[in-house]
């Protein structure tokens, strides 16, 4: 990425912004109102959009996350669950963070969640936005434009179907480019600040590296070419989970906050895993279901849902494994009663047919009258 | 975000739904119209229509509002969508990740097709319901609902028909539209046009 | 840390792939290069026309930049405002002059980032959706050509509804039509006109270093009908004079069935 070390070296340390007063959270200057005017329609186009998640207890306890680290910062900070299936949060330059479903899939607990909560924050409150435009604006570099997407006059078009989509939306562009590159000083300052909240919140320090911890062994171990969303510009090298780790060695000690995060989060997870399913990424899901059976909440649900994996991947031998997952998943805690159902067609394309006759009943018996009621009397009838 | 975002972007539901230009083809009230040399449909009402190598669209609004796509039977390891060809340009794995269907899939699996398919492109919360057998032209198969919302926020709603034929492969009809008005306005007279299937 | 490009599969796309966004993407495309335009259309079954018409303001979506010389267009609150100032008197002064009343959308909250009341939210979606449809086959063809035909809908005319979804905007504001205004406009400064001057005389091609585009669009809330839309694209004006906006404003509204 040539363009981006040259954004690096031209774009590090131009412009050195004057932090966020709480007292008086407003634009410190015209091209700041700008930012914001432009940050307010971007928000109010997410908050209208069928990716918010409707869900007005999530949504409070991301809020109450958010204000704990953000401190004094609270009453500008507005947090929204958003529906995707991959580690990703960001923080827009008024105070709006949207926070990905499959960030929270894949943390353990709140001060794991908060570790990331508070980096968004120290983004808003050193305003990085209005420093990075700044630098791009100064240096005045066609280049760096190039790298921001942002040229007004040059949208590139492709030719897709009906008409030719110009790439260019100016609001989506400006917004888009203006959150999308923050500098690698930017990352680690944030990295930073973001640490102090998390003790100063009174979370357990070492939660925050485990982020990055999970994060490098969901990428090494399905060999991914490019990393999770949230770090294709900056990557979770060891290096910057070790500098956490160190941090952390002389921090007191503090709470992880995993109940009050599995209450809230629980009741979403399995349609998030759903989600994750539905992109195909198989390893990704399977080592994040893998970490999570660890953790211990409702191992029926992820043995079910590892089940699914297996069945998906259609590898050599893969249908046996499908098969254990469901039947562990079927005597687990917190099995849905879909488990019982694939057991029984899993069990059906075996050809065990006394067997898939009973687990298809036993799904019956728990969801009372399901959706799918008609096609697995159906199946029941046919196995007779 | 770079280039490749913003190519990405463009594979969104909006260009899957978008379909191809419709082009000056249509279908008149009353024509039988024959589907890859599979079977035949009868309209009653008038749709503008389109079509791909494995899919022929039909719609009277536009492809966003409602729209009606008959499949030649998918074979093992195809899709449901034709890829967009910008996709491979940003991501040649893309291949790799995209939900196919396999001879051998029961109707449940299919139902699971559909709807991570629809997701993968871009709708949210993609859900397929009230699976049950039904009649494919007089043979043996089954069909479902389907809701989702757009990026937008707007409600999709579904409904799906399918047959596995002799080898395995799977012949599948979708209509889809806007929950609000466009699905419901031809709602009866898709039934119609699934009752009026006739084999070859 | 912030929006970035996905892993290594077609990623769900992002905000800056909402309907709006979309349709926007496809009027600023055929923006490019084209000298200034107006084109409207009218629903194909003729517009019933009420005397003094109850007209809903629907909230209007201007946007100003400022485009430096690097290309980097700088969002400019303070021109925005003046921008929609202008854009929306002239609006007011149409209605009025055809005995009608312009009546504003109001927020439902003021400290919520939603301008829209839950109840007008199908409304709204399903406008985005319309109008992207009409974008298609209206306008469609990036100026290069004619746009797609769909033969159930002909080349003239418009027959696209809004169904029930407007009966509450209707219950709420007793109105007779909704209006909806987009206007979006980057100007250069001067370095950046200079870099474009520098660029035809290199490469022999003019990038455009301003332009505006404005889209109008009026719905019967009686019918849900889409009666008549409008899309205009051209130079950008000073924002500083209003003569300029004010033109704007009143090409905005050309062929308006009021």
């Amino acid at each position: 990425m040539p363009a981006l070390m040259l954004l690096v070296l031209l774009g590090g340390c131009a412009f050195d912004a004057q932090r966020v007063d709480p007292k008086s959270p407003q634009p410190s200057q015209p091209m700041e109102e700008g930012l914001w005017e432009i940050s307010r329609k971007f928000e109010e186009a997410i908050a209208i959009s069928g990716r918010r998640v409707d869900d007005a207890a999530l949504e409070s306890y991301l809020q109450e996350v958010g204000c704990r680290v953000a401190g004094p910062h609270c009453p500008s900070i507005r947090v929204y669950p958003i529906i995707a299936p991959d580690f990703n949060a960001s923080m827009s330059p008024n105070g709006f963070m949207q926070v990905w479903t499959g960030l929270m899939l894949r943390a353990e607990n709140e001060a794991q969640l908060a570790t990331v909560l508070g980096h968004e924050v120290t983004h808003y409150v050193e305003r990085h936005s209005l420093e990075r435009l700044e630098a791009t604006r100064r240096t005045a570099n066609l280049l760096l434009a190039a790298q921001f997407g942002l040229f007004a006059g040059g949208y590139s078009a492709i030719s897709s179907g009906p008409v030719r989509v110009s790439l260019g939306d100016v609001t989506s562009l400006v917004a888009g480019g203006y959150l999308a590159a923050y500098s690698r000083e930017h990352e680690d300052e944030s990295d930073r600040g973001g640490f102090d909240q998390l003790v100063k919140s009174g979370y357990a320090a070492a939660e925050a590296s485990a982020v990055w911890r999970h994060l490098i062994a969901e990428q090494e171990t399905c060999d991914l070419q490019r990393p999770a969303a949230l770090f294709a510009s900056h990557p979770p090298t060891k290096e910057r989970m070790e500098t956490l780790e160190k941090l952390a060695n002389g921090a007191p000690a503090g709470e992880t906050g995993k109940e009050r995060f599995l209450a809230a989060t629980l009741p979403h997870r399995a349609g998030w895993i759903r989600q994750e399913l539905a992109q195909r990424r198989l390893c990704r899901v399977k080592v994040v279901l893998e970490r999570l059976l660890e953790q211990g909440a409702n191992p029926g649900e992820l043995h079910y849902f590892l089940g699914e994996v297996y069945r998906l991947r259609n590898e050599e031998g893969d249908d046996g494994k499908a098969l254990a997952a469901y039947s562990q998943a079927t005597v687990a805690a917190g099995a849905p009663p879909e488990a019982h159902r694939e057991l029984g067609l899993a069990l059906r394309r075996a050809g065990r047919r006394a067997e898939a006759s009973a687990a298809l009943q036993a799904y019956l018996d728990r969801a009372g009258t399901p959706q799918d009621a008609v096609m697995i009397q159906a199946y029941l009838e046919e196995l007779k | 975000m770079n280039a490749c975002a913003r190519l990405v972007c463009l594979l969104t539901l909006t260009v899957l739904l978008a379909g191809c230009a419709m082009s000056g083809r249509g279908i008149d009230p009353g024509e039988s119209r024959e589907i890859f040399d599979q079977y035949r449909v009868q309209s009653q009402a008038s749709w503008s229509r389109t079509g791909w190598r494995n899919v022929e669209i039909w719609t009277v609004d536009g492809p966003l509002l409602q729209q009606l796509r008959f499949y030649r039977a998918l074979e093992d390891g195809q899709t449901l969508f034709e890829r967009p060809i910008q996709a491979v340009l940003v991501s040649p794995n893309v291949d790799k990740y995209r939900p196919k269907y396999r001879v051998g899939m029961d109707p449940h699996e299919v139902a699971e097709l559909v709807s991570a398919t629809m997701m993968q492109f871009g709708a949210v919360s993609a859900e397929s319901t009230e699976l049950r057998p039904a009649q494919f032209g007089g043979r043996p198969g089954f069909r479902f609902r389907l809701q989702f919302i757009s990026q937008g926020g707007l409600v999709y709603a579904g409904l799906v028909l399918g047959h596995f034929n002799a080898e395995g492969h799977l012949h599948l009809v979708l209509y889809l539209g806007a929950r609000d008005h466009y699905f419901p306005k031809l709602a009866d007279e898709v039934e119609h046009i699934f009752a009026s299937l006739s084999w070859k | 840390m912030s929006q970035h490009p996905g892993s290594e599969k077609p990623r769900i796309p992002l905000h800056r792939c909402g309907w709006v966004q979309l349709a926007l993407l496809i009027v600023l495309s055929m923006s490019l290069g084209a000298c200034t335009s107006a084109k409207h259309y009218r629903a194909a079954g003729g517009t019933v026309v009420r005397d003094n018409p109850r007209v809903l303001l629907m909230p209007p979506d201007v946007l100003v930049l400022e485009v430096t010389t690097a290309g980097i267009p700088i969002p400019r609150a303070d021109w925005s405002a003046r921008a929609q100032h202008t854009l929306l008197g002239v609006t007011n002064d149409a209605v009025h002059g055809r005995g009608g009343v312009l009546v504003p959308y109001q927020r439902p909250d003021e400290d919520s980032a939603i301008s829209i009341a839950e109840a007008h939210l199908p409304a709204l979606r399903l406008y985005q959706t319309v109008l992207q449809t009409i974008l298609t086959y209206r306008y469609g063809g990036g100026g290069q050509g004619r746009p797609p035909e769909l033969v159930t809908k002909g080349r003239e005319g418009l027959s696209w509804t809004l169904g029930n979804t407007v009966v509450p905007l209707r219950a709420k504001y007793n109105a007779d039509y909704a209006l909806f205004l987009t206007y979006r406009q980057a100007s250069s400064n001067a370095g950046r006109a200079m870099l474009s001057a520098a660029a035809f005389v290199l490469f022999g091609a003019i990038s455009t270093t301003s332009q505006s585009v404005g889209l109008a669009t009026l719905v019967d809330l009686h019918t849900g009908e889409v009666v008549w839309t409008n899309l205009l694209s051209g130079q950008a004006v000073e924002v500083g004079e209003p003569e300029g906006l004010r033109e704007k404003g009143l090409k905005l509204l050309q062929g308006w069935p009021l």
